[in-house]
């Protein structure tokens, strides 16, 4: 019988060169990383730019909005995002099976609603038309605004405007005020627009993460490692040269680079120790802050059920970039 | 590396192993030809596809350009990052600055500069393709056709340039067809595992069952059977294994009784190699019966020559070179052989050589017998004999000499009767001639009957001297012409036949012998006249004297036309005082014949007659030269 078994095992070990060979990344595309314009992600973007990453690997796709990130997301034209917390727990909840492989930044004055200098203050916003995107840190901060100025939903006029479509309203009149975040609020506080309301008065709140499809990551946790890489040398770059950051990154946003340096200061990066902080433990911090915002989210009717955060959040990829010493092509 | 090992694999393994890399390789080979179709088949169905898109992003871009939404531009070329296998995609302008592109990084900054950190093929295809036709969408393959270039002109004044790596399409292709290959192979597996299992039902199990039975076989388990039937090759092997085992079974069977029998028999059997020393391959446990083991012989411990007696070795190894070099390879010796209690045996060595094609001898065989009681037996006959011999000469002298005794006494018997037959003859002439006027017819018959009877005596006592002296006379041996000596009896001693008329035909060739002449001459006249007297009466009488040589002897005859005799009285003929015939019709003394016997056996020959009553007889003489 022994000689079968050996029979068995030479042909298992030819079968299993050829699925081998067939299973190898070069078959892969690259992991597609949809990335909104916004600062709080341009560490991606630079380390694209610099080569921090093999462009066969992943590709830094830079698209309009967030919500176009989700769409794409959902439609599978990319397999990673760098999103909200708030709208990545919108999606979750449509039934995308995603995963928080890294936190990349928090909010801190970056996202705001901007008004015409006639609006003063929140109260001011009563009979007013407000465009804003239809995400979930959009619809916080409207209700965070609302309360502050103590009014309801009814007082205020809503036009859904997709973020590249922000500052043509605003100065078309079409809007008397918008809720959008970096470089939009730069562009248009140089412009003599007035700041409502921002995040800075909701610490810890507006987070971003960067996700990933479920699959994806299991089935490719190599090319994760690369993205995460990728934030960290992006960030490394970032922070070791910002001048020459802010030069390179500026210019496509339509800001001078002072303006880019100065809108930096609106939000905290995040790095991949702080990465694995967050996202291990039982509960994780992340879970535990991400509990609040969902909580309003419930309540706002944007979700219906609290997300499994056990399952959403997946260190793993963090934690072997960090073991292996940081950040690696 | 060896390939022997892989070689003297079992069919069961080889088999199904041969299928599955023989299929595997055309596999392969089929792949390696797809792998070269997808590269042409990626890059005309890319070329299209680019082409189409161009076209789309030219009438888009013409369009936010002409509503002058800069950030939509952008947005618009970024967003092409999502379209598998754009690796570049870049907006310039008339001053060849960048307006648009993938990354944010490169806008605003002149082209050239954004593509400084590109692969150098990379950078020079994409500046290659500035200011290509400003009238329609140009796609150009790159130097290694692993990527496409396209260029659309923008209104106003903008070009749009794109780069599509086909790479990753083809490997797309590739990995999809490695699945196929993957497939495959899972197929191909699986009908070498049926293949494998449907063999080793119909053929391996067999061929195992056979194996172990021919291996049991060859280390003498010869009782063992695969029990195979059947009509394929391994059915009928199997039952020819059978059958050879059944057939060495009965042979070893055989050769146990043979072996039994000759360890049992006086007999011992030895093989030799034909080398100095003469070592021994094999010897018989009979070898016991001279107190020595086999093994003594077989591992050289005992040299078989060195057991041999000193006085007969010098002569066997003689003998044995002489049979070596010359033949015949069959051949006996008796030689002396020390036992292992000391004592000497005498053994019969029957030998028979082998030879090689080149007619060396390779090999001697023997079986020696032990004749020691034989050889005993012969001395002892060896001496009664002499003591024998020595009696029957001492019987033949006494013999002889009565014999000489009673010789002399018949002649001196013969001589002294012929004294007073002379004076009865005498007295009876006389009376007859001076008395005979004075008896009457019946007187003088009565003297006539005494006369006869005395002249008869007369004869009889002369034969009988002449037989006498023949017996008493030595013999003289001398060159002898025949052809004369039968002249000289048949001119000298001329027969005569009274009135009959004789011719006597010679026909002796004149040949050379040795020979009594006394004793041939009176033989060939006794035969002359006993030719004469025996003739008939009605026809003239024939004889004829013959001879001729006949190796180293010489053949005499006497032929006649008379009358004859019955054979059945061959032998009494020859004895004296024998007659045939009444002495009345053939007067003799019934010597003649018997003198002729004597003589003829005193030279060391023979005599015989042959004859048919009335047709004449012949006498053979058969004398040595």
């Amino acid at each position: 019988m022994h000689r079968l078994t050996g029979v068995l095992r030479l042909a298992f070990a030819a079968l299993g060169l050829v699925f081998v060979s067939a299973c190898s990344e070069v078959a892969h595309a690259p992991l597609r990383v949809g990335v909104e314009p916004w600062v709080g992600f341009d560490p991606l973007v630079l380390a694209q730019d610099r080569r921090a990453v093999d462009p066969a690997v992943v590709r830094i796709v830079e698209l309009g909005s967030g919500s176009e990130s989700a769409r794409n997301l959902r439609n599978g034209l990319v397999e990673a995002a760098a999103l909200t917390l708030g709208e990545t727990l919108r999606l979750v909840e449509e039934g995308l099976a995603l995963r928080i492989v890294a936190v990349l930044d928090v909010s801190h004055g970056a996202d705001a609603i901007l008004a015409d200098p006639s609006i003063r203050d929140s109260a001011g916003l009563r009979g007013k038309r407000i465009a804003l995107e239809e995400s979930a840190v959009a619809a916080m901060l409207l209700d965070r605004v609302l309360a502050d100025g103590k009014l309801d939903a009814e007082d205020v006029r809503v036009l859904p405007t997709e973020a590249s479509y922000h500052e043509s309203a605003l100065r078309s009149g079409r809007a008397n005020a918008v809720i959008t975040y970096e470089p939009m609020k730069s562009r248009l506080v140089a412009s003599g627009y007035g700041v409502v309301f921002d995040s800075s008065r909701m610490p810890d709140e507006v987070v971003d993460v960067l996700v990933v499809r479920a699959e994806v990551l299991e089935a490719r946790p190599q090319a994760v490692d690369s993205l995460v890489s990728a934030w960290a040398a992006g960030l490394a770059e970032l922070r070791a040269a910002p001048a020459r950051a802010a030069e390179l990154l500026s210019s496509g946003i339509e800001l001078t680079p002072e303006e880019y340096l100065a809108m930096l200061d609106g939000l905290r990066f995040m790095d991949l120790a702080d990465s694995v902080d967050m996202l291990s433990g039982q509960p994780a911090p992340l879970a535990r802050s991400g509990a609040k915002l969902a909580d309003t989210l419930l309540r706002l009717g944007l979700i219906r059920t609290q997300p499994d955060w056990a399952a959403l959040l997946a260190p793993e990829s963090v934690a072997r970039v960090v073991g292996r010493g940081g950040a690696a092509r | 590396m060896s390939w022997q090992p892989l070689l003297a694999l079992p069919a069961r393994i080889m088999v199904p192993l041969l299928l599955l890399v023989l299929t595997l390789l055309a596999a392969g080979v089929n792949y390696a030809y797809q792998v070269d179709e997808y590269s042409r088949t990626v890059e005309a169905s890319e070329h299209d596809r680019l082409i189409e898109r161009l076209s789309v992003e030219q009438a888009r871009l013409e369009i936010e350009s002409g509503l002058g939404n800069r950030q939509q531009v952008r947005r618009q070329v970024a967003a092409l990052g999502m379209r598998p296998g754009t690796s570049h995609a870049f907006l310039v302008d008339d001053d060849g600055i960048v307006v648009a592109a993938l990354s944010r990084t490169a806008i605003g900054r002149p082209f050239a500069e954004a593509l400084a950190n590109e692969p150098e093929h990379v950078r020079d295809g994409l500046l290659g393709a500035v200011g290509r036709d400003a009238s329609r969408i140009t796609v150009v393959p790159a130097a290694d056709g692993r990527a496409l270039t396209g260029h659309a002109p923008v209104q106003p004044r903008h070009e749009f340039i794109m780069r599509v790596d086909l790479e990753q399409s083809i490997a797309t292709r590739i990995a999809d067809s490695r699945g196929l290959l993957q497939r495959q192979a899972a197929t191909i597996l699986a009908l070498a595992i049926l293949v494998w299992g449907v063999l080793h039902l119909l053929w391996f199990r067999r061929s195992r069952v056979l194996t172990t039975t021919v291996a049991a076989i060859g280390s003498g388990r010869l009782e063992v059977r695969s029990g195979l039937s059947g009509r394929d090759e391994i059915g009928y092997i199997g039952a020819a294994v059978d059958r050879m085992a059944e057939e060495l079974q009965t042979r070893r069977a055989d050769e146990a009784r043979l072996s039994e029998l000759i360890n049992r028999s006086p007999v011992v059997a030895m093989e030799w190699r034909n080398l100095p020393g003469w070592p021994v391959e094999f010897i018989s446990e009979s070898v016991l019966q001279w107190g020595y083991a086999r093994q003594q012989f077989m591992t050289g411990e005992i040299v078989f020559a060195q057991l041999i007696h000193p006085e007969d070795r010098p002569r066997i190894e003689t003998e044995v070179a002489a049979h070596l070099a010359d033949g015949p390879d069959d051949y006996r010796q008796e030689y002396r052989l020390r036992t292992a209690d000391g004592s000497w045996i005498w053994v019969d060595d029957r030998t028979w050589l082998r030879r090689d094609d080149a007619g060396q001898v390779t090999r001697i065989h023997g079986v020696l017998l032990d004749i020691t009681r034989q050889k005993h037996a012969e001395d002892d006959l060896r001496v009664l004999n002499q003591e024998l011999e020595q009696r029957v000469s001492e019987r033949t002298m006494d013999l002889e000499a009565a014999n000489r005794e009673l010789e002399s006494f018949s002649y001196s018997v013969s001589h002294d009767l012929k004294a007073p037959l002379r004076g009865i003859d005498g007295y009876s002439q006389l009376l007859l001639n001076e008395y005979g006027e004075r008896f009457d017819d019946e007187g003088r018959h009565f003297i006539a009957n005494i006369r006869s009877g005395v002249k008869q005596m007369h004869q009889l006592i002369e034969d009988m001297l002449a037989y006498s002296r023949m017996e008493r006379r030595a013999l003289e041996l001398r060159p002898v012409d025949l052809a004369v000596l039968a002249n000289a009896v048949v001119q000298g001693g001329k027969p005569k036949g009274e009135d009959k008329q004789v011719t006597v035909e010679q026909h002796v060739p004149p040949i050379e012998i040795h020979a009594d002449r006394e004793g041939l001459t009176l033989v060939l006249r006794n035969l002359l006249e006993n030719a004469v007297k025996f003739s008939r009466e009605e026809i003239e009488t024939r004889i004829e004297v013959g001879a001729r040589e006949e190796g180293a002897r010489v053949l005499l005859w006497v032929r006649d036309n008379g009358i004859g005799f019955d054979m059945k009285y061959h032998d009494r003929i020859f004895d004296i005082f024998q007659r045939l015939h009444r002495a009345e019709n053939y007067p003799g003394t019934g010597i003649g014949l018997a003198l002729v016997k004597k003589a003829v056996q005193r030279m060391g020959g023979r005599v015989w007659a042959d004859s048919t009553p009335g047709s004449g007889a012949t006498f053979y003489l058969d004398l040595p030269r």
